[in-house]
């Protein structure tokens, strides 16, 4: 159904981002700032590879990635570094790949004074300047709140340091990995039944997820309270709190009730819910989730598998039963969900209005009808990748446009040079050149380059 | 002059579970000014979620409640009668942004769409959030927090191997969802307070945690260049051969040791004689085994909070593996203020954390804890103009 849309512009139109940022959160912040409108200028340096976002090491072992075939963050078309063609690795990385679409990708090295000083002017011509590093890094460089504000006092300053820019931990360093278990969420990802001191282990991390969308949303707020005030501010966006703050539950029931949540694994507290094997049609490995809350779904369950003789055992007639027996009632439904697809329990299931749905693999998302209906997934070309479909964007919106992400599609390291030091900056040609010869810029890195971990 | 930056913006909040309560409370919180539509008698769903404070199931006692609608007004209304219906659309017409929860079918039987809300209002941004979108096969599917894990989320590879798939904390896909609806809301909301167009979003939970930055966006493009998906792995080695997580004398650190630092965290655990055998470096995958029983033998000597406060100051990323206890009295967090104090009139005095968003003076503000189910009923009809017998009539009639 096509509904007609009101003529409206970008809603960033004219405000200008610089990024100096490091894997996922800030990266991905500076690109759903570009998708709103704004154009996003991302820094990186030939000399040094940070954050991991273009590869693990500034020259990848080529052996190494080919071998890698579990899938996972780190890895290249057709698991090999280099391209066909000679195209360049750090432009093939599957990790920051997925998150350099509306990003003017550029290079600098700010360590050297000239480039500082190019740097600078840079700054006084954004709006917004976005960094994710650890809290030292910025004010090494002379980059502090106090300086930034004095070069430019309407720059709305964020800085997003893993743990704040206080506090006894200020200046403890880690990744996703790492912060996730400082604030308890890899103990809460256990599997129930493990024993308390067993983790599990984690490829969901909801630190980057929060952070990369309270940072542009902060960036927003800055820009309304900026119009009231007509001056900038620093914005300090701790990346743990965004942990902190979407799982409460777990800190309040220990604050309130003095009581350590149990890892709840895929089980429920109130209702019947658990991961159940399929008969696997569409992988080796094959799973369906049910969520059976209420007496209502109960019958619905019952009445979809054909009402058979245990449904009706008082063990399971209630509520209360069947949370106290959820391990023999596992059993029964692990036997039915054995004989079925895990989409056709879905069907057969929600037909009846009960809760349930496979657990998708790669391959089944980019097949899943929901997702071909809604057109979620954006097909683009980058030059040194060849085409793939990338994932899309949050929400539908019917007027608003979003810039698209084909038409500027992940950006190469260095990319957007000639844009950022002639067209922004106004350098000559003569002065672009020479800063390629002194290897201030480039577009890939330069030898004997070093790596953040 | 605002102190907040949301200050003057006008939420209607029409949702009844986590994701559209979170979105809502993150313009509470931040200033704007939300009205929370309950259903009368029974109120918002998340005032009968486990847990409760002192286990005590009051519909003003369950954490979600009390953390969900800080900051915001309650008013009882039944939107299925005309007479709720009218008190509604007087409502829609001085708002800004209307964001809703509804199962698609029951948005539209309610009358909540926008092209009929436009009409009263133009500007109006209107936002539906709903399991899997207003439109598309699944859109009257139920869901829970793993259904939406499992479909839109990187449950496929979130576990061991050769167990099943498992969920991530609890139901944070559903708090995200409200980040990330709240991003996109304020986004189209900056366009709206400049051209006076209104909007209307639809957001799905399943396509907006696909859309997420988190590892299944990557773990997708992976697949996409070469055919692998992501397996469950041990948390045996990340990188080469050092494992994520090390066991030590009263539990686990989490470790983050690339090529660079490999010799110096064998230095700082007492193997200068590795660091300097050229045989050993992080890809010398024949000494993996060995490498373990190194690890093990060097690591129980001290407890996770004195290892990971001596790899920190000497450079090497590793932080413990923390329990909510851990958590709740880590000293960090007891500096900078972060879980604060609360007085609610029925759970009594409460803590919960703050917003992430720091700026001086304060943006966050905890102004109102979580209101009482119609608390503010009186209070907005009068200012929209009904006489106390009206408001009487109302009640009488189960209107509010």
């Amino acid at each position: 159904m096509k509904v007609k849309s009101k003529k409206k512009d970008y809603p960033l139109k004219g405000i200008r981002v610089l990024g100096f940022t490091q894997s996922w959160t800030g990266p991905y912040a500076g690109m759903l700032l570009g998708d709103l409108g704004a154009e996003h200028l991302r820094v990186e340096q030939i000399q040094y590879a940070g954050g991991m976002t273009r590869g693990i090491m500034p020259f990848p072992m080529e052996d190494y990635f080919a071998n890698i075939k579990d899938g996972g963050i780190f890895q290249y078309p057709d698991r090999k570094c280099t391209g066909p063609n000679g195209e360049y690795h750090m432009n093939r990385f599957s990790f920051g790949n997925a998150h350099l679409q509306n990003t003017y990708g550029f290079t600098l090295d700010f360590q050297r004074p000239k480039g500082m000083e190019l740097f600078k002017e840079l700054i006084k011509k954004s709006d917004i300047f976005l960094e994710n590093n650890t809290p030292t890094t910025a004010p090494k460089l002379g980059l502090t709140w106090e300086f930034l504000h004095e070069i430019n006092p309407k720059l709305i300053v964020i800085r997003s340091p893993a743990f704040g820019l206080s506090g006894p931990h200020y200046n403890w360093k880690g990744f996703g990995s790492n912060i996730e278990a400082g604030v308890g969420h890899t103990h809460a990802l256990r599997y129930s039944d493990d024993p308390e001191d067993t983790i599990s282990t984690l490829e969901t991390y909801t630190m980057d997820n929060v952070g990369a969308h309270t940072l542009p949303t902060a960036a927003m707020m800055g820009l309304m309270q900026r119009e009231k005030t007509g001056e900038g501010m620093l914005i300090e966006i701790p990346q743990a709190e965004g942990v902190l703050d979407v799982l409460p539950i777990y800190w309040m029931d220990y604050l309130i009730n003095g009581r350590i949540q149990p890892a709840w694994s895929n089980r429920h507290p109130s209702a019947v819910q658990g991961c159940y094997p399929t008969r696997g049609d569409n992988s080796a490995e094959d799973w369906a989730v049910i969520t059976i809350y209420n007496d209502e779904d109960w019958n619905g369950f019952c009445a979809a598998i054909g009402n058979p003789a245990w449904c009706k055992d008082p063990k399971f007639s209630d509520a209360v039963s069947r949370l106290k027996n959820q391990d023999e009632l596992d059993e029964h439904i692990s036997a039915w969900t054995k004989q079925h697809d895990c989409y056709a329990i879905m069907h057969m299931l929600q037909a009846h209005g009960v809760p349930a749905g496979p657990v998708l693999t790669e391959k089944m998302v980019y097949e899943d009808r929901n997702m071909l209906e809604h057109d979620f997934f954006i097909e683009e070309t980058q030059k040194w990748c060849g085409t793939h479909k990338y994932t899309g964007y949050t929400g539908k919106i019917r007027n608003t446009p979003r810039k698209n992400r084909a038409d500027m599609p992940p950006t190469g390291l260095g990319e957007y040079n000639e844009y950022v030091f002639k067209k922004i900056l106004g350098l000559s040609d003569a002065e672009y050149q020479e800063l390629v010869d002194e290897e201030y810029i480039g577009t890939e890195m330069a030898s004997g380059a070093k790596a953040s971990i | 002059m605002a102190k907040q930056p949301l200050e003057g913006i006008k939420v209607l909040d029409l949702t009844n579970h986590i994701a559209g309560s979170y979105c809502t409370k993150l313009f509470a919180d931040y200033g704007a000014s939300v009205l929370k539509i309950e259903k009368p008698g029974r109120g918002c769903l998340t005032r009968s979620m486990y847990p409760y404070a002192g286990d005590d199931p009051d519909p003003d006692k369950s954490l979600y409640h009390l953390y969900l609608n800080t900051n915001k007004k309650s008013l009882t209304l039944n939107l299925k009668s005309e007479s709720g219906q009218k008190v509604l659309l007087d409502l829609v017409k001085e708002t800004d942004i209307l964001v809703e929860s509804f199962a698609p079918k029951v948005r539209a039987a309610l009358g909540l769409d926008y092209d009929t809300l436009e009409q009263i209002n133009p500007r109006l941004v209107m936002a539906s959030i709903s399991n899997f979108g207003q439109t598309g096969p699944y859109r009257d599917y139920k869901a829970s927090d793993l259904i939406e894990f499992a479909m839109g989320g990187a449950m496929s590879s979130t576990g061991m191997p050769g167990r099943p798939p498992t969920n991530k904390g609890r139901d944070a896909s559903l708090f995200e969802t409200g980040v990330q609806a709240w991003h996109i809301i304020v986004g189209v909301f900056m366009g709206t307070r400049k051209d006076g167009i209104g909007d209307y979003l639809d957001f799905s939970i399943m396509d907006t945690e696909l859309a997420g930055c988190e590892r299944r966006t990557v773990q997708l493009l992976t697949y996409q260049f070469t055919g692998d998906s992501t397996q469950r792995r041990d948390p045996k080695p990340v990188i080469g051969i050092m494992p994520r997580a090390l066991r030590c004398k009263d539990g686990y650190l989490n470790m983050g040791v690339g090529p660079t630092k490999f010799d110096k965290f064998l230095k700082l655990i007492g193997r200068e004689d590795l660091a300097n055998d050229p045989a050993w470096n992080l890809f010398a995958f024949d000494k993996a085994e060995e490498a373990m029983k190194v690890y093990e033998d060097a690591m129980m000597k001290k407890g996770k909070l004195e290892w990971t406060k001596y790899f920190q100051d000497n450079g090497i990323i590793c932080i413990s593996v923390n329990t909510a206890e851990d958590v709740c009295k880590d000293e960090h967090w007891e500096e900078r203020g972060f879980f604060v104090k609360q007085d609610h009139p029925v759970a009594g005095e409460i803590r919960m954390p703050r917003g992430n968003v720091h700026v001086d003076p304060d943006w966050w503000q905890m102004k109102a804890p979580a209101p009482r189910l119609g608390e503010h009923t009186k209070e907005v009809l009068t200012s929209l103009g009904y006489g106390k017998e009206d408001i009487v009539t109302l009640k009488t009639q189960g209107v509010i």
